[in-house]
């Protein structure tokens, strides 16, 4: 076995090792000697992660890399000449085959050139082309608690400082959460040590992927692992005024050359130690959670309840004109003070979280579909545009209309709002590619805060109702480990959603019972639209599995039957 | 004098296939007969033409091994294809008649000065943009995809004659493949240039040459990915024949091309700056990473191309291709042959929508089609089926919509409220870059040959709702504005869907007053179907067994309850194959029939017209019923792939069509449940005691009666009371005293109603019944319905009628007061009240 150093910053000498002992076997010999590295915990967390590289301290060209991230673009296809020949160039001509794999350039030793050739077909092969970029919603505390856990020992520059720092930043919510007292201060604090935050590289990486067997669609979070190639050195070389040209060109595109990859679920670093959590343990995390929520929102179980309840939610049948699953939320009548802690909340336990805010200015200049100008004639311009609602599977999205006031929409903020009601409706992101759109599947869980009935089509409508105002929100103490439970929790919920089958495996007793409660409360006039039996249906289920149980019982659906009218009935619906 | 060819050369290697190929091609090519071969010469003897399509069936037809050889090796033999072709002309020109100038031109210009090509058309090797890949190179085959960006045509030099600059030897004949390449040396033995030479403009060849960029089509693209694109090279006669957004088959072959510009794939907008910055000074031009030569690197990417021969636009699934494909064709059959075809196919179309039978079968036919004519004066009959889903909010209105637009290959779906006439018809727009009018189109006539589905159609600006008269009829949009002049067409289906006025359908009204259209347009309709959420305990249990199945299928998986007969392709197929192989005829049975029926609804219609009755139906019958009636007539007879149109599809078109149109499910009146709460109360004992009697010995037929009767009534009465009222205006105007007495008594107004229903009435006791509806449909119509407005004596009074004109109110004003059934009450119309249907 080669030495340590060896597999991580030169990986090409290894593969070029690999293919020289056997051609024929090469590309399952490199897989397994990689396979065999990565597999082993502590030589996986050698690997440096791109995730927290800055531009000031790029990695060494051709060193291995790890790198989680969501798929933003797919290019076409990419062809390549699997082997070339180099000639050395004294008398003797010796001809060395070489394997073009990994790699984006022919590589000559010294005193060798390549032999030109038309290479016959055969020798063509192709590789699939993903543009990615980092986890665009991903939460400090995850991208903290990669570090904590994956921490990497093999650094260029001084880690030990920034350890230090790593940890202050994965407690600095919890510290809020104890010192409550000057949240004011402290509120402030943090948003400045938010801004002071090192900006991570921004722009993407092409990731070629060989060998795909599996599909990897749009938006999916993947982890790579690949040979990362810097190929704007190379440029630099030969530009000597590289310092005058403007700063706001982007910089060059880097690629990473992927030997294995692993499509990710979710993105919780908390489990994937612990992959299961324990009956009684969730029952707890549940009660942890109520008491956060009351905590902002006081005498108000209902809108906690549901708060939950859509944070766990998650689609899971799809139709053509409607989505079954989601449960999107719309709160009114808080304050500013709930908003901003309420949004802190959910930054500490939410793995993937993002907010917007809508106001009609904002609408009218933002472009929220993501577009594709394939039309345009420059073929670099041609790359997706990512916008905020492009996100990956399962996020969370805070839609903040509470600065909404009259004014006249343009198209482009008509075309917007359409695109968020549609996807709040269906779960379906529109993407402009402008010779045509085109319907995409998401699943964003949308929180609407406003300051009356919300513009979007929620399904769920609260409004808080409390005697006081609050002015002053104290959150229970928690200690590191609790609040883990709970990110943990959410996380483990939301994924059961899809394995789950409540329904489905209960005798056919809960079925007919629910027809019948069915039937009757349409003879009361109840239940007068199909959409509110959706609703109860897919209320019934999440309570269900909020309490970590899999099977829905009738408790359970008269639960949900009881907190939809009181919902109904505080709403006067 | 040419000393090189003195120069011993290199023996050529030569392919032993492709000469086999060219002797194959050249004795197919003889084949051909005389006129053909005349065609072809013809052809070839204009200017722009140089290339020969052959039929790639016809050639497998003729050889089998050839044409496969031809498809594997494609590009391979393309060179040997054009020596055969030439070679066949050189061989043939002699043997062919014809007149000897023509034949001395086409060897003048022909065979001597231009290059000749062969094409293949009709390959039926097609693949999917995605699925191009290196596998593929070199073969012949088919792709299709989306025209996103036309570059313009420029020469391409494809057969170079160079000169060379030391010695001014000639070197003819280089052949370029791609990219501009010089000899390597020249031909002189003892001149040693390698490097200067110049090109000979006038004896080097040149092709037109174009490239196109394609995406991939909409319907290819698998779920959740990126559309991706591929450049498409053209040359000779197939430039310009593809315009960008122009769906287009293409034939031809992948080729590989080196790609010096594509290491930055995709997205380094900065390279193409570094590059100028380089340029000047280090001689590092243009051409992406030649740089990197000098450190011993060379890029690797390499850019695959589409090599073009022959461009059509895409068809869509033609019965031709359907038929060819044999399981396919096995398949119709056996759908043909099916008993309970229509019921399966519709249950297959919409597996997820319980009930509804009768909008599904709407809505198939509409799939269908009926049969577009052509009068004498050249005016168009249209075919297509307009549908038009009224209905309660949630009854599965935009799902039906949703599902056709996904199951028809051309369906567009849009909503009315948030589009304009302009939006949906077509629009003049001022393009952005040449600031020239352009013609924008609309969802209608991205529909054309398709179906457009508009939700929410009462939402639309009654204005924008004219604007589609013409398309919904005459099936063109016409516009006229900014200079431009245009009639487009617009051959589409509509299917709307709209909600009531009230927000709830109000059965107690006709459609008109419950949906917000014009009459124009409702007539443009063939079927009005309307949905009604009832409560009922069996649908709603069925309903709810559907909904549980849905979410308990939980992962996406297919839903075991909704396994169908029939896929989508299936239905899909078997719609295409119906629509092109059946124009079904009336036979002369079913014109009598359709005869008949029209007449007896013309006469239902006028009939109820002269009674004055409300006549139920939701909109009036005219012409254009009839030819709704012989367009769901032949939809049908297409549907089981007849050609004669039968006296059972007439009912069958007559029983959708009277459900839909002239039907409106209209419920009995439950007067009961309106009924005063006094009325029995302070009933004197012995009316209270009849009216128990009644209550007691009437079944339902009294307390409840049909929409019907109970508008005959209304209209009767408010006709009478009308017509009172214009009486003593008249009397009072003809005495000369301004007093008004308005409205009539009650009693009277019964009275005059059971006069008039005397013929009806056979017993005593029927007359006691009879009066105790009138009893209630008066009071129905004066609390519930407000056409009736009733007024005692104290509002009379105001009016100042009261005493002494009329001796006989004075004395009744007594027995007012123990009167609680109010027969002495007046009754008055209500001022806004319009009478149905006039």
């Amino acid at each position: 076995m080669p030495f340590i150093e060896d597999w991580i910053t030169h990986p090409m000498t290894i593969i070029n090792r690999l293919h020289e002992k056997s051609p024929d076997t090469f590309e399952n010999d490199v897989r397994n000697y990689f396979q065999t590295n990565i597999d082993n915990p502590t030589f996986y967390k050698e690997i440096p992660s791109l995730n927290d590289r800055d531009d000031e301290h790029p990695l060494p060209s051709g060193c291995l890399v790890r790198y989680r991230a969501m798929i933003q673009d797919m290019a076409d296809d990419e062809i390549y000449c699997t082997n070339y020949k180099v000639r050395s160039n004294d008398y003797q001509q010796t001809e060395i085959e070489k394997s073009a794999k990994y790699t984006d350039l022919f590589v000559c030793p010294p005193g060798y050139s390549v032999v030109e050739q038309e290479p016959p077909r055969e020798k063509f092969s192709s590789r699939q082309c993903f543009l990615c970029i980092p986890v665009p919603n991903e939460t400090q505390w995850v991208k903290d608690a990669y570090r904590h856990y994956f921490g990497e020992e093999f650094t260029m520059h001084k880690r030990s400082i920034d350890n230090h720092d790593n940890i202050q930043e994965l407690l600095s919510p919890m510290k809020r959460l104890k010192t409550t007292t000057e949240t004011n201060n402290d509120n402030s604090d943090t948003t400045a040590k938010a801004e002071s935050v090192k900006p991570i590289a921004k722009s993407g990486y092409i990731v070629k992927v060989y060998d795909t067997t599996e599909e990897i669609l749009l938006n999916t979070m993947v982890e790579f692992i690949g040979i990362y190639y810097d190929h704007g050195v190379v440029k630099a070389d030969n530009i000597p005024t590289n310092d005058e040209m403007d700063q706001e060109q982007m910089p060059p595109i880097k690629t990473i050359h992927c030997i294995q990859y692993k499509k990710l679920a979710h993105i919780n670093p908390l489990l994937h130690h612990q992959p299961t959590i324990e009956l009684d343990q969730i029952s707890i995390s549940r009660q942890y959670i109520l008491s956060l929520f009351e905590s902002i929102f006081p005498n108000d179980k209902l809108l906690c309840e549901y708060l939950l309840l859509h944070l766990i939610s998650r689609t899971y049948v799809r139709q053509p004109s409607s989505a079954y699953g989601k449960l999107s939320l719309n709160l009114s009548h808080i304050s500013t003070e709930q908003f901003n802690s309420l949004e802190q909340l959910l930054q500490t336990i939410l793995s993937l979280h993002s907010s917007l805010s809508i106001t009609i200015s904002k609408l009218n200049a933002m472009q929220l579909m993501p577009n594709k100008n394939v039309t345009k004639e420059d073929d670099n311009e041609n790359q997706l545009m990512q916008t905020p609602l492009q996100l990956p599977f399962n996020s969370h999205l805070l839609i903040d209309e509470t600065k909404m006031e009259c004014g006249q929409l343009t198209t482009l903020g008509l075309n917007n709002i359409k695109l968020l009601q549609e996807l709040l409706r269906q779960q379906t992101l529109k993407y402009e590619f402008h010779i045509y759109q085109l319907d995409y599947e998401c699943d964003i869980r949308c929180l609407v805060i406003s300051s009356t009935k919300s513009i979007l089509p929620c399904d769920v409508y609260v409004r808080y109702e409390s005697e006081q105002e609050i002015n002053q929100i104290t959150f229970p103490h928690f200690t590191k480990e609790q609040i883990d439970h709970i990110r943990r929790y959410l996380t483990y919920i939301s994924q059961q959603l899809e394995l789950d089958q409540t329904i489905n495996d209960t005798s056919s007793d809960i079925n007919t019972y629910i027809q019948e409660d069915f039937v009757n409360m349409r003879k009361q006039k109840l239940l007068t639209n199909l959409d509110d039996f959706h609703l109860l249906l897919v209320l019934a289920r999440l309570e269900t599995l909020s309490h970590g149980e899999n099977i829905l019982t009738q408790t359970h659906w008269n639960q949900a039957k009881s907190l939809e009218f009181t919902r109904r009935q505080r709403m006067n619906i | 004098m040419d000393i090189a060819q003195q120069v011993p050369q290199h023996p050529r290697v030569r392919d032993v296939l492709a000469d086999q190929c060219q002797r194959l091609f050249f004795e197919y090519l003889e084949s051909f007969d005389d006129n053909e071969k005349k065609t072809m010469i013809d052809e070839l003897c204009q200017p722009q033409r140089s290339t020969v399509l052959i039929n790639y069936r016809h050639l497998s037809n003729f050889n089998d091994r050839l044409a496969r050889v031809i498809q594997d090796e494609y590009y391979r033999l393309l060179p040997a294809l054009s020596r055969g072709l030439k070679q066949f002309f050189r061989e043939h020109l002699p043997k062919i008649e014809m007149e000897a100038e023509k034949l001395e031109r086409f060897k003048r210009t022909v065979l001597s000065d231009k290059e000749l090509y062969v094409a293949f058309s009709d390959v039926q090797m097609r693949y999917k943009l995605r699925n191009l890949n290196t596998s593929k190179m070199g073969m012949l085959i088919r792709t299709t995809g989306q025209v996103i960006r036309t570059y313009p045509v420029h020469p391409e030099l494809i057969s170079a004659t160079f000169i060379c600059s030391d010695c001014q030897m000639v070197c003819p004949d280089v052949e370029q493949q791609f990219r501009f390449t010089q000899p390597l040396m020249c031909r002189n033995p003892v001149c040693n240039n390698r490097v200067h030479f110049a090109l000979d403009l006038t004896r080097s060849r040149f092709v037109d040459f174009q490239k196109v960029r394609i995406q991939e089509s909409q319907s290819e693209l698998p779920h959740g990915n990126i559309p991706r694109c591929l450049d498409i090279i053209m040359r000779n006669e197939c430039v310009e024949q593809a315009k960008p957004g122009d769906r287009c088959d293409f034939i031809g072959t992948l080729i590989v091309l080196p790609d010096v510009s594509q290491l930055s794939m995709p997205g380094v907008r900065s390279e193409s700056a570094q590059r100028s910055h380089g340029s000047d000074d280090k001689g590092y031009n243009a051409e992406g990473v030649r740089g990197l030569k000098a450190l011993g690197v060379r890029d690797l990417t390499y850019h695959l191309a589409f090599l073009a021969c022959h461009i059509t636009p895409a068809e869509q699934t033609n019965v031709d291709t359907l038929l060819s494909s044999d399981s396919k064709k096995k398949r119709i059959e056996t759908m043909m042959s099916d008993k309970n075809l229509f019921a399966n196919i519709r249950t297959s179309l919409f597996p997820t929508i319980y009930g509804n039978d009768e909008i599904k079968s709407g809505i198939l036919l509409m799939l269908f089609g009926g049969v577009p004519k052509r009068t004498m004066e050249k005016t168009t009959l249209r075919g297509d089926i307009n549908i038009c889903i009224v209905g309660d909010p949630s009854t599965a209105k935009s799902q039906f919509l949703k599902q056709v637009s996904e199951f028809s290959p051309r369906a567009v779906y849009t909503s009315g409220k948030a589009s304009t006439a302009a939006g949906l018809t077509a629009a003049v727009v001022k393009d952005e870059e040449s600031s020239e009018f352009v013609i924008e189109a609309g969802a209608l006539m991205l529909a054309d040959n398709g179906i457009c589905c508009i939700d929410e159609f009462d939402k639309m600006d009654p204005k924008d709702q004219v604007a589609i008269h013409e398309a919904m009829e005459q099936q063109t949009i016409s516009i006229t504005k900014a200079g431009i002049k245009a009639t487009l067409n617009a051959r589409t289906s509509i299917l709307a869907a709209a909600n009531p006025i009230a927000g709830r359908y109000d059965k107690s009204r006709s459609l008109r007053h419950n949906v917000n259209m014009s009459a124009p347009i409702m007539s443009r309709f063939d079927l009005f179907f309307i949905v009604i959420d009832e409560c009922n305990d069996v649908t709603d249990y069925n309903i709810a067994e559907r909904i549980i199945d849905l979410h308990t299928s939980g992962t996406r998986c297919s839903v075991p309850s909704l396994v169908t007969v029939y896929t989508f392709n299936e239905i899909r197929d078997y719609i295409t194959y119906a629509k092109a192989a059946v124009q079904p005829k009336l036979t002369p049975a079913a014109k009598e029939h359709i005869i008949t029926l029209y007449k007896q609804l013309r006469l239902r219609e006028t009939s109820s017209a002269s009674n004055g009755r409300v006549s139920s139906s939701s909109t009036p019958i005219t012409v254009r019923q009839l030819e709704s009636l012989i367009r769901l007539s032949e939809a049908i007879a297409k549907m089981y792939c007849q050609e004669d149109i039968d006296i059972q599809h007439v009912q069958e078109g007559y029983r959708l069509l009277s459900k839909a149109i002239i039907h409106v499910d209209q419920p009995d009146i439950d007067l009961n449940e309106y009924n005063r709460p006094t009325n029995t109360a302070t009933a004197p004992v012995a009316e209270e005691a009849m009216e128990e009697d009644i209550q007691e010995t009437t079944t339902k037929d009294d307390t409840k009666i049909s929409l019907d009767e109970y508008k005959r009534l209304t209209n009767m009465m408010v006709y009478q009371l009308r017509r009172m009222d214009e009486e003593q205006e008249a009397e009072s105007q003809a005495n000369g005293t301004n007093i008004v007495m308005p409205g009539v008594k009650r009693r009277i107004l019964i009275n005059w109603v059971l006069e008039q229903l005397a013929d009806e009435i056979n017993s005593l006791d029927e007359l006691a019944r009879k009066k105790a509806t009138l009893d209630k449909i008066i009071d129905r119509l004066v609390h519930v319905d407000e056409i009736l407005i009733q007024l005692d004596k104290r509002t009379v009074s105001q009016f100042g009628m009261t005493t002494e004109a009329k001796d006989g109110t004075n004395a009744e004003e007594e027995d007012e007061d123990e009167d609680p059934e109010g027969n002495n009450l007046y009754l008055i119309v209500h001022p806004n009240y319009v009478a149905d249907d006039q």
